[in-house]
């Protein structure tokens, strides 16, 4: 069976206790960056139901029930304005100043998030990005925390104005009739049939997901530039189109088995209120008025005329409580993501490591979730000025390896250790700062050369230093030619100016970095992209001349690059299966001689090889 | 997208766009459209109806008429809404869906095709790409938007005018008034909206760079960088740099909104009281209104304001959609450059470049280039990065037309030729291969699978070199790739994903094989015994190999190396190292290294 993904339901069970919680955690969070802001926007929610009450309900029967009672007209344009004063007054005050104060607050709040969450995203280990599920649902969904906070309170003070607006017109009813409130009552079955139909609808978008996830990939695949050789060169076309019509059939079969159903529940549920409970209201009161004769006339006409306003505000508060119950689930989420302890945290008398050997020992690894051992007991030394390689298939574990070694994950089982002292036992960040890395993925950042290189905050002196570390990476030249030398900035990401550099010009950024750094150790992610012979030889010897006087471990796609090295691992499947320098292993005629024989022997020609 | 400004929309070129997308949405689906349109009258009548049905129950009352007959009035209405909500939820849950579904399904496939013919020099145009593709990805959206916009002003124009005609009927005077106040309300959101766009405006440049920092921090791109340097230091100086820069702009332009919110609020007030007074008097002292009239005045005003403001709104919508719209249209309107011939390529015997140029946007990329390769000969494009050589391949696919000078196949310019059996007859591994999110098998054929080509696939994929992968997929061929839509579909390696590309070329029997960095992805060993399965596979056939690893080279009957656009050296291996020049240059660079004793 293929397991086809689907959004896991857990909308209809988060509780009405959890509900209330979260709402009351975003007020606090709220409150936190400005207790006025919350007062002001529930003030401000409440002075407007009220005033909706006043104006639209409370005047009109009041002046209906003068004008039956025979009051002058002097008396009632009085005590309307009276009545419309403060209400009027208050909102014209509060609603200008919210305006004012809510950007400003907003402000504020956007940054103490962003504070917080990166505080936490940094501290996290790099597996939690690894895993999708867990990215997703917290990482991606928590930089939208600001906006849902902001969202929930706005819900919370909403739910409380329309209970206002509930006593308000609840009161009113009950001192016309008591019996006015079955009336209000009826239309709260409506609810029960909303619920209904949003399960319904639930299952319905469920169901359509897939069908169209499938419609959506064919669109990317005939917009995107990254097909479109593929797409004139094969017949994939028809292909793509067929499986588009396959998608929208499956689409129309889920409309047309749920259309008849969802139109039912929707039917039911305004018919409840527009066709069932609001003229049975006007009926009760043309009867109370007429024929019992025991309310007035403007009685009578504030249930005709409001009859919609008295109903949905009942129907309102359910709905808001939806809306609060909507974000529940995402501030569960949040709040487990902020409540998230790194596993890989400094221990209390966390050790500041220095200089030596470094040692893997019978390291084994695995990642989350998964059984299978990336590393199976490996051992490797580096000394304080030695170089290594490592060397072996794609997915061998070598850049696992590399992880490891910087400690962006802990070991399954055995240990790194660093001069004798276990890496666990070092303070993680001053144990990272021993090393420069050079990533085969290292992008320039949209800030300016000066910093891409510098990669920590400005210092005085800093500038000769980045000067320096250019020049050495055989990328001075270049940047001084760009518009504003090391002050230019990178990419085109929101300066149009910005320079974009070749993948070859961003690699010697990031050597210069390294240099720049001077950390007693270098790692070397060798880039695999596809440089020219002569850009690759060019990067080669400037990695080459970084590493003077450091442990140096290079991760070489090209066993040429191996040759010179002081030792060379060789991985398979996750093992070290053979280890040694060049001389050593080539005479084992092992794997690695084998591979190396492999890609040289179109290099070499059998009597060269003789020869030499 | 990376605009630098949002575009100023004239009002005449918003109703010519508006009125394209009109166009396109009727031929696609004439019944919906008409429906929509007529969708957005009914709800709007539905509106003043209400009102009127409230007035008139009120009205009854106040005149005392018999309680039958209130109730006669009172039943009208509810099997008025009874009918009513029939009628639109019968569109909104059955009607539309289909008709909607049915409508975008055409819509896109005439787009699909419309995006596959363009000329693929298209999508290397930047603006081209951001724009076009960018809208084009939106045009569903972009056209029933317009289409609901068009139905949602409608409603509201209808709205506006029942619930004027009814007021009118009430009494003049308070007609005028509502008018007026709505006039006014309107002439302040007119002006409320621009100061909007004009600070939209300057904060664009600050919401993207607030958007890049966002992403360095949550993306996984950035995450090692963060834990080993300090970066993110630089970076949170830039991000509250960037939000003291947005406070200034939010305070300056809230200040204005500020003031045209207290104007808004004044004027909302002193409307409110003058109804309410006016309609009371009228009411009390002239007694020429009934309470059904004194009621409905104040929802009246309200609905109108409501009403106002959401055609403001529409009409803004519909503007910036516009600009989608005129993007579609000029989308649509492209013209494809490259005009298939009509003689058919049965056998391909030879290729031959004659003084072939190629510029690109007025940068030269080829220049001067000259060779022929025949049949069953294995060629090598070697040379610098953004020498040229991919270039030249598609030009060869006919994927770009030269700029100057010629191509033959079999002597007969290439543009002769029927474009589709051209293309049939040519394979390519590009260098950013692609894996289409399908099985094995029809990630090998491109097509769709029949069990009867079960063989075919097979053979392809054991002279990738990707048998021993094969056997490892419990599902054999027809494992699903990508976890595009399934949780257990398969992630390939770069590698192993570069395999099925070349399995596609060998399904394919193609005659002329390009092969763009075929091993870039590989491994040592994979990339020894691909180059057996090429040599295995394409014995007979005309192979094309642009690599840097030199060591593929040494077999072929020629290479050509290529510098900034031209060909410098060309001849055998053996020929250019003797010859001394760059090539050979490069590769004894790459050769020094495993000259070791060994």
């Amino acid at each position: 069976m293929k397991k086809v993904k689907k959004e896991k339901d857990k909308k209809d069970k988060v509780k009405f206790g959890t509900v209330m919680s979260d709402a009351w955690y975003a007020v606090k969070m709220i409150m936190k960056v400005s207790p006025m802001c919350f007062i002001l926007m529930l003030f401000e929610s409440v002075i407007s139901q009220v005033l909706t009450f006043f104006t639209s309900t409370y005047v009109l029967r009041y002046v209906i029930n003068s004008f039956e009672s025979g009051l002058d007209f002097k008396t009632v344009a009085l005590a309307v304005l009276a009545m419309l004063a403060i209400p009027m007054l208050a909102s014209a005050i509060i609603g200008p100043i919210q305006t004012m104060f809510n950007v400003l607050m907003f402000n504020k709040l956007e940054r103490k998030m962003k504070i917080l969450l990166v505080e936490k995203t940094s501290s996290m280990e790099l597996s939690c990005y690894e895993n999708p599920e867990f990215y997703d649902k917290y990482v991606l969904a928590s930089r939208d925390i600001p906006y849902k906070l902001w969202d929930m309170t706005w819900y919370l003070t909403n739910l409380i104005s329309t209970i206002v607006g509930m006593i308000l017109y609840g009161t009113l009813l009950f001192t016309m009739d008591p019996l006015f409130i079955i009336f209000a009552i009826i239309p709260l079955f409506s609810t029960f049939f909303k619920r209904k139909g949003n399960e319904l609808w639930h299952k319905h978008s469920n169901e359509d997901t897939i069908q169209h996830r499938r419609a959506q990939y064919t669109q990317r695949i005939f917009y995107s530039a990254d097909y479109a050789k593929e797409m004139r060169l094969t017949n994939a076309k028809e292909f793509m189109l067929e499986r588009y019509d396959e998608a929208s059939d499956g689409r129309m079969d889920i409309v047309r088995r749920y259309g008849f159903k969802e139109m039912l529940i929707d039917v039911t549920t305004s018919s409840l209120t527009e066709v069932i409970s609001n003229p049975l209201a006007i009926i009760f009161a043309v009867f109370r008025t007429f024929v019992s004769k025991a309310i007035g006339i403007g009685d009578c006409a504030v249930v005709i005329n409001s009859v919609n306003s008295l109903t949905s505000t009942f129907i309102n508060i359910t709905n808001r409580y939806y809306s609060i119950h909507g974000q529940a689930l995402f501030f569960e989420d949040f709040k487990t993501f902020m409540a998230y302890e790194p596993k890989m945290k400094d221990k209390e008398n966390a050790l500041t490591p220095e200089r030596g050997i470094i040692r893997l020992e019978n390291v084994s690894f695995k990642y989350d979730g998964s059984d299978e051992l990336v590393l199976k007991n490996v051992n490797i030394s580096l000394g304080k000025n030695e170089k290594i390689a490592l060397v072996g298939h794609n997915g061998a574990g070598k850049s696992t390896l590399i992880k490891l070694l910087l400690r962006l994950y802990d070991p399954t089982e055995g240990s790194v250790t660093i001069n004798g002292i276990d890496a666990r036992d070092c303070k993680a960040r001053e144990y990272r700062s021993m090393f420069s890395v050079v990533f085969q993925d290292f992008k320039t950042l949209a800030l300016p050369v000066f910093e891409n290189v510098l990669m920590r905050p400005r210092m005085e002196g800093d500038e000769e230093r980045v000067i320096d570390a250019l020049k050495k990476s055989g990328v001075y030249d270049r940047i001084m030619e760009l518009p504003n030398g090391i002050e230019t900035m990178l990419t085109k990401e929101f300066d149009e100016d910005g320079a974009v550099l070749s993948v070859g010009e961003s690699q010697k950024l990031a050597i210069a970095h390294a240099f720049l750094k001077n950390a007693p150790y270098v790692i070397l992610d060798e880039p695999s992209s596809a440089l020219d012979p002569i850009a690759e030889s060019e990067m080669y010897s400037n990695m080459m001349k970084m590493g003077e006087n450091k442990g140096m471990i290079f991760i070489s796609h090209r066993l040429s690059s191996a040759v010179s090295a002081d030792k060379i691992y060789m991985l398979e499947n996750g093992e070290v299966i053979e280890w040694g320098t060049h001389k050593e292993l080539m005479a084992k005629n092992g794997k690695y001689a084998d591979m190396f024989r492999k890609q040289a022997q179109n290099y070499i020609d059998l009597e060269e090889g003789e020869n030499e | 997208m990376s605009k630098k400004k949002p575009e100023k929309v004239k009002i005449s070129q918003a109703i010519r766009n508006t009125s394209f997308i009109l166009k396109i949405a009727f031929k696609a689906s004439p019944g919906l459209c008409i429906m929509r349109l007529l969708m957005g009258i009914i709800t709007g009548l539905n509106h003043g109806v209400n009102i009127y049905f409230i007035s008139e129950i009120l009205n009854a009352v106040d005149l005392k008429l018999p309680v039958g007959q209130i109730f006669a009035i009172i039943g009208a209405m509810a099997a008025y809404n009874l009918a009513y909500i029939l009628f639109y939820n019968w569109h909104w849950k059955i009607y539309n869906p289909r008709y909607k579904l049915d409508f975008i399904r055409r819509l896109h496939k005439r787009f699909f095709v419309k995006a596959w013919e363009i000329d693929l020099a298209c999508y290397d145009t930047p603006e081209f790409y951001n724009d076009f593709i960018y809208s084009m990805q939106n045009s569903d959206k972009s056209i029933t938007g317009t289409l609901d916009h068009i139905s949602d002003l409608l409603r509201c124009f209808v709205a506006s005018i029942s619930v004027l005609a009814i007021m009118l009927d009430v009494n003049y005077i308070i007609a005028l008034a509502i008018f007026g106040f709505a006039i006014l309300n309107m002439v302040i959101g007119i002006i409320e909206n621009g100061i909007y766009y004009k600070y939209d405006i300057m904060l664009n440049k600050i919401y993207r760079k607030e958007w890049y920092i966002d992403r360095f921090f949550s993306l996984s791109d950035y995450a090692k960088e963060i834990r080993i340097t300090d970066i993110s230091s630089n970076m949170m100086d830039e991000y509250h740099k960037n939000k003291d820069e947005e406070r200034k702009y939010h305070v300056k332009r809230n200040i204005r909104i500020t003031l045209i919110n207290i104007v808004r609020t004044i004027l909302q007030i002193a409307e409110n009281v003058f109804i309410i007074l006016f309609m009371a008097y009228h009411l009390m002292v002239t007694e020429d209104i009934l309470i059904g009239g004194f009621a409905i005045a104040l929802m009246s005003a309200n609905k109108l304001r409501g009403m106002i403001w959401e055609i403001q709104y529409r009409i803004t919508q519909m503007s910036k959609n516009s600009l989608y719209a005129d993007k579609v249209r000029r989308f649509l309107e492209t013209k494809s450059e490259m005009v298939s011939g009509d003689k058919i390529l049965d056998t391909f015997e030879s290729l031959e470049f004659r003084n072939v140029c190629f510029a690109y946007k007025d940068k030269n990329v080829l220049e001067n280039v000259s060779f022929k390769i025949n049949k069953g000969e294995r060629v090598a494009f070697v040379g610098y990065n953004g020498a040229g050589k991919t270039t030249t391949t598609k030009l060869i696919m006919r994927l770009y037309d030269v700029t100057s000078g010629e191509i033959l196949i079999n002597g007969i310019n290439i543009k002769e030729y029927d474009l589709e059996s051209l293309r049939d007859k040519m394979g390519a591994v590009f260098q950013d291969y692609k894996v289409f999110a399908a099985t094995v098998a029809e990630n090998v054929l491109a097509d769709k699978y029949t069990p009867d080509r079960e063989q075919t696939v097979l053979n392809a994929l054991r002279d990738s070199t990707f048998g021993e992968k094969l056997d490892t997929l419990e599902k054999g061929i027809n494992t699903e790739l990508t976890r595009e839509f399934y949780d257990d579909g398969t992630e390939l390696s770069g590698g192993e994903s570069q395999k099925i590309a070349i399995a596609r070329v060998f399904a394919h029997n193609n005659e002329l094989i390009i092969m763009d960095e075929p091993s870039s992805a590989l491994d040592p060993i994979a990339e020894y015994n691909l180059n057996v399965g090429i040599d295995k596979n394409a014995r007979d056939k005309t192979v094309v190999f642009i690599t840097h690893r030199l060591s593929t080279t040494r077999h072929v009957d020629r290479i050509y190396m290529f510098e900034y656009g031209r060909i410098t050296e060309q001849g055998s291996h053996d020929h250019l190292i003797i010859q001394n020049g760059n090539y050979a240059k490069m590769f004894n660079l790459q050769a020094d290294k495993y000259k070791v004793k060994g």
